[in-house]
């Protein structure tokens, strides 16, 4: 039987729900040492001094590492980020020394005995205040940075850390043709990552040189690679182990804990030292999802079709620029939202501020970005007087046109979004223009939002697979992907089973990730795993099929191409009756008297992205990803209007998933997009005080969806199998997320008759607006 | 983890409390008394406070009543806020309990941790604020035990000699028995802080509400009751009762100061609304 399109329970499930899965905090290693940090308690100054001395002679104490111990910039991109902050802070929160202390009380005490002398700078809070000319300058020496991985345009002088541009046809002929025109202004805050494991680190470095790491990473190649290339140590001689992690969302996609705990080890002669962030420290310290503020213009003509669109997006990267640069250029590729525009102006600036840098979050730029333009959209619908859903039905990008980078779209490549908004019209069961009123102060609305998304990941990302095998016959496979939730394991485990038509009782994946044994897989990050993995895997399995058929071969004594495989052994297709089963040739068959031959069976394969290309500085054409996913999203709320409190009565999703191939764990991938969405939309939001102070460092002001506060979730799909992908499947581990936010506050603005431009949409935000209106 | 070490005491009777209190005292160190502990561990998580022993209180017998007794309904100081509303002794005192922090959190906090804390809220005091002249609470320290009028043991936060804690709140029987509400506005969640909690009576035909969160700690105004008892319509009256509270109305992460009065003023209309039916 197929296990494509059964409901396969996630290979860690059990583990997990019985408490006994072990994440990288959870083991702890006798004589081991802590590190702990002392942070920044401003946003924007200059150290005149740090005092370590009482701190020094504390009990327990043996290292003290500060900026002035270190000569390092760290950087993806661009590097512009000190581990320890060196002269200046450009956040609060920035870490500024390590204490490494016999105990994790030792470090806590110490670490706050460091008394640091400051010079107030003045503070940078939002992306448009960065980019005044008379703005305080974060970074002084941006013309001197490192360039790490191009294309980035810092703009020396000012706090422009880069700017993609593009350009699409004719802008002059874009507005000529538009009869109707809306321009929209949007702010959007950073916001957590929240996940339930915070970020830690354990590193020791042994006297044979090598050094071992464990961390909460998305991006187990990528640790291996910085640490190699940051302190000049061979890239063999570091390995980096990766265990589950407890939630991810892009937050575990950055390299931070393990450079410093690199930096403590080395500090008391490579003892293994342990770096785990308390929750404040995960919050205000380790990165954020960005924000960003954005205008937005767009033209069509009377009877709806886009003409034009014109879009800056001003993205508030923090201190330090992180993954931002690529996120940046990954809002580019697809700022039209996934319509067909034939003219389009967008320019996307990275700005530094005095906030919590950035780093990816699920979506990589394509929630904010999508909450913009299909606010922008819902503004033409008004305008035009047309009903939401039907203007995007009107404008949904169609195989045969071309992407805002330019990329020549096919079924194969986009997938079928006309069906997807054809689907949501019956779900959604009332016009979403329409408005209901239910009570004398309540109303009921349905926000529609559509979404797409490709990966943005760099032209040669690569994935490797591995299958070795049990004497009785069954695999073992290792991957390069890391499990933090997303089922890429048992996903890879299902393909593989599918290919070598057996049971997936009988495949064992490898859940933790050593870089030394498995194989390498870019980050676990853009929801390619399925994609690439799936294809490293199938390679892998097709190598493994054609070892195994040539031994039966000789066994069966006839050609390879007499033979197939299923069930575990190998048959004759014409007589299946003749055939050799997997456990007796897995590890070289053995003649009756005693001779062997053959040999283990060990089946490798590997995918490289293919056919992708850098966006052209100029006019940002290019290709940035395999392909696209496409979707419509719904939000149903019932509001009062009398003071702005409302309830989440539904939400929808129908998504063109390609094919099925767990369908449970695509629903719970999506639903569980589909509540971050919502509380991004309603109430989550990183906040900082006057003096941009992180004010929100606990879940009691951080706040996020609770149990109960859950709506009705639908979710339904669409299957238009993407060809070069295994068994037809597409990516969807971030979409569930990124038209929700857009969709709650379309239907928001609705029922309260405002214009909800901002998040998240809170109750005060929405009465604010709804006086606002009637002044 | 809370990075300094302390003792733990467990007092089983008021004097031994008071006692071990006075030893550690005299021995040069900090000690506080402990009932559910959950702002005492949080802040020491964070090292925001010291000491260096808790005396926990909360299993002393007189701590634990949760009767009717004559007259009135005595309250132990060391009950915890889901079995106040469990026993449902007192129905508004258990609603304006039954919305501090979360389920599990009120397992443990006590009726007199809720009043001892930091936190400004002290949601438990609205209803006993309401009957000040009808409430008394117990106390005990190193000069005995004290029985104390509600009115001068609490005004916004609990009046206590250095080394006393308390022991019992007792509110008469009849306090029951009124027409009574309390309602919290929060930002959005169910479970968060308040944006304010009102209790609200109506005795015969007066009406008495004690905020909380409204401005820095509890309180309550013969002003604001005589505006909200007077014959005027709801809106009118709650729209008076608001603009007594002059300038010191909250403005935080959860609201705005002008967000709070306008809610603050729907809700007391509603509130009399209901209570007036």
């Amino acid at each position: 039987m197929s296990t494509i399109g059964q409901s396969v329970r996630r290979t860690e499930a059990p583990n997990k729900v019985t408490g006994r899965a072990k994440y990288n905090a959870d083991t702890h290693v006798p004589g081991t040492l802590w590190a702990h940090l002392a942070v920044s308690s401003e946003a924007h100054a200059k150290i005149l001094g740090i005092d370590r001395d009482n701190a020094m002679t504390m009990a327990g104490v043996k290292a003290i590492v500060t900026g002035d111990d270190v000569s390092l910039l760290c950087g993806e991109v661009l590097e512009d980020r000190p581990p320890l902050a060196k002269s200046k802070v450009r956040y609060y929160g920035e870490p500024i020394a390590l204490v490494v202390a016999t105990g994790e009380a030792e470090a806590i005490l110490a670490a706050l005995a460091i008394q640091v002398d400051y010079q107030k700078l003045p503070v940078v809070h939002t992306p448009l205040e960065a980019m005044s000319s008379d703005a305080p300058l974060i970074h002084e020496d941006l013309g001197h940075y490192v360039i790490a991985q191009p294309p980035i345009s810092p703009q020396p002088g000012t706090n422009i850390a880069d700017v993609v541009k593009l350009r699409k046809g004719d802008m002059n002929v874009g507005w000529k043709s538009s009869a109707v025109s809306i321009e929209g202004n949007f702010t959007l805050p950073s916001i957590d990552h929240a996940a339930m494991e915070t970020r830690s680190a354990k590193v020791e470095i042994l006297h044979d040189g090598r050094v071992i790491v464990h961390t909460t990473t998305q991006a187990p190649f990528e640790v291996q690679k910085l640490l190699s290339q940051y302190f000049g140590i061979k890239q063999g001689k570091v390995i980096v182990n990766a265990p589950l992690v407890g939630g991810a969302f892009g937050g575990k996609a950055t390299v931070q804990l393990e450079i410093l705990a690199y930096l403590a080890s080395k500090a008391v002669g490579g003892r293994l030292v342990q770096l785990v962030n308390s929750r404040e420290q995960d919050f205000k310290t380790s990165p954020v999802g960005t924000g960003l503020q954005a205008k937005i213009k767009l033209g069509a003509t009377r009877q709806g079709k886009l003409t034009a669109a014109e879009l800056t997006f001003w993205v508030d990267v923090g201190a330090y620029t992180d993954s931002s640069p690529r996120m940046a250029r990954a809002i580019t590729s697809d700022c039209t939202g996934p319509y067909r525009v034939d003219h389009v102006h967008c320019d996307t600036y990275c700005l530094y501020t005095n906030h919590t840098y950035a780093t990816a979050y699920r979506g990589f730029g394509h929630m904010p970005m999508t909450f913009c333009i299909e606010r922008a959209m819902d503004k033409l619908a008004n305008a035009l007087s047309i009903d939401p859903l039907q203007l995007r039905r009107l404008n949904a990008i169609q195989p045969g046109q071309t992407t805002p980078t330019g990329v020549t779209l096919n079924l194969s490549r986009l997938g079928n979004l006309d069906a997807c908004i054809d689907r949501m019209n019956d779900l959604v069961t009332k016009p979403p223009g329409q408005v209901t009123r239910v009570a004398p102060h309540r109303v009921r609305a349905t926000g529609v939002s559509c979404f797409w998304k490709t990966s943005s990941s760099p032209p040669d990302a690569s994935s490797g697979a591995i299958i070795t095998f049990n004497q009785e016959g069954s695999m073992n496979l290792s991957t390069g992907t890391v499990e933090f939730g997303a089922g890429t394991k048992t996903t890879s485990a299902q393909i593989l089973a599918e290919r070598m038509d057996m049971s997936i009782e009988d495949i064992h994946v490898h859940t933790h990730i050593n870089t030394k044994v498995d194989p390498e897989h870019w980050k676990t990050v853009a929801s390619l795993s399925t994609f690439m993995v799936g294809r490293a895997v199938l390679d892998a399995a097709d190598d493994a099929i054609s070892q195994l058929k040539s031994l039966a071969a000789v066994v069966l004594r006839c050609a390879p191409t007499d033979l197939a495989v299923g069930q575990g052994r190998v048959f004759i297709k014409d007589d299946p009756t003749m055939n050799v089963a997997f456990k007796d040739i897995v590890h070289g068959y053995q003649y009756p008297e005693g001779n062997a031959i053959g040999g283990q069976v060990i089946g490798r394969g590997t995918y490289i992205v293919r056919h992708l290309s850098p966006l052209n500085p100029d006019d940002g054409q290019g290709r940035p990803g395999p392909a696209w996913t496409v979707g419509c999203q719904a939000v149903e709320v019932e509001l009062d209007t009398s003071d702005g409190t409302y309830e989440i009565l539904r939400a929808m999703t129908v998504v063109d998933i390609g094919r099925l191939i767990n369908p449970k764990g695509a629903l719970g991938m999506v639903m569980g997009g589909m509540c971050q969405g919502l509380g991004y939309g309603s109430r989550e939001a990183v906040r900082y005080d006057a003096l941009g102070r992180l004010v929100t460092d606990q879940f009691r002001t951080y706040r996020t969806m609770r149990m109960g506060e859950q709506p009705n979730y639908q979710v339904d799909f669409i299957e238009t199998p993407q060809i070069d992908a295994p068994y037809g499947a597409r990516a969807v581990g971030e979409h569930g997320v990124l038209a929700i936010p857009s969709a709650l506050a379309n239907a928001l603005a609705r029922a309260a008759g405002v214009e909800i431009d901002s998040l998240p949409a809170t109750p005060e935000a929405i009465w604010r607006l709804g006086t606002e209106v009637q002044a | 983890m809370i990075p300094f070490s302390f003792e733990y005491h467990r007092a089983d009777s008021l004097e031994e409390a008071a006692l071990v209190y006075q030893q550690i005292q005299a021995s040069g160190q900090k000690p506080i008394y402990y009932g559910g502990g959950t702002e005492i561990l949080t802040m020491a998580r964070l090292a925001q406070i010291h000491f260096d022993a808790v005396i926990d209180i909360k299993q002393i017998p007189q701590c634990q009543r949760l009767e009717r007794a004559d007259d009135a309904i005595v309250f132990g100081a060391g009950v915890s806020l889901d079995r106040i509303g469990q026993a449902n002794l007192w129905p508004l005192l258990s609603q304006a309990g039954a919305r501090v922090a979360d389920h599990s959190v009120r397992c443990k906090i006590t009726l007199g941790g809720n009043l001892a804390g930091t936190l400004p809220y002290r949601e438990v005091a609205l209803p006993f604020m309401l009957f000040s002249s009808d409430a008394h609470g117990l106390v005990f320290g190193p000069g005995g035990s004290r029985d104390v009028p509600f009115k001068e043991l609490f005004n916004g936060q609990l009046n206590l000699r250095p080394g006393e804690f308390l022991v019992e709140l007792r509110v008469a029987q009849f306090a029951a028995e009124v027409p009574a509400l309390s309602v919290k506005k929060t930002r959005l969640d169910w479970v968060d802080y308040p944006l304010f909690t009102v209790a609200m009576v109506r005795v015969n035909s007066e009406i008495r509400v004690a905020f909380s969160g409204v401005t820095g700690c509890p309180f309550i105004s013969d002003a604001i009751n005589r505006t909200l008892s007077a014959a005027a319509s709801w809106d009118d009256r709650a729209q008076s009762a608001v603009a007594h509270i002059s300038d010191s109305v909250v403005d935080d992460l959860h609201g705005s100061a002008k967000y709070r009065r306008f809610l603050l003023t729907r809700t007391l209309a509603d509130m009399l609304a209901k209570i007036e039916e």
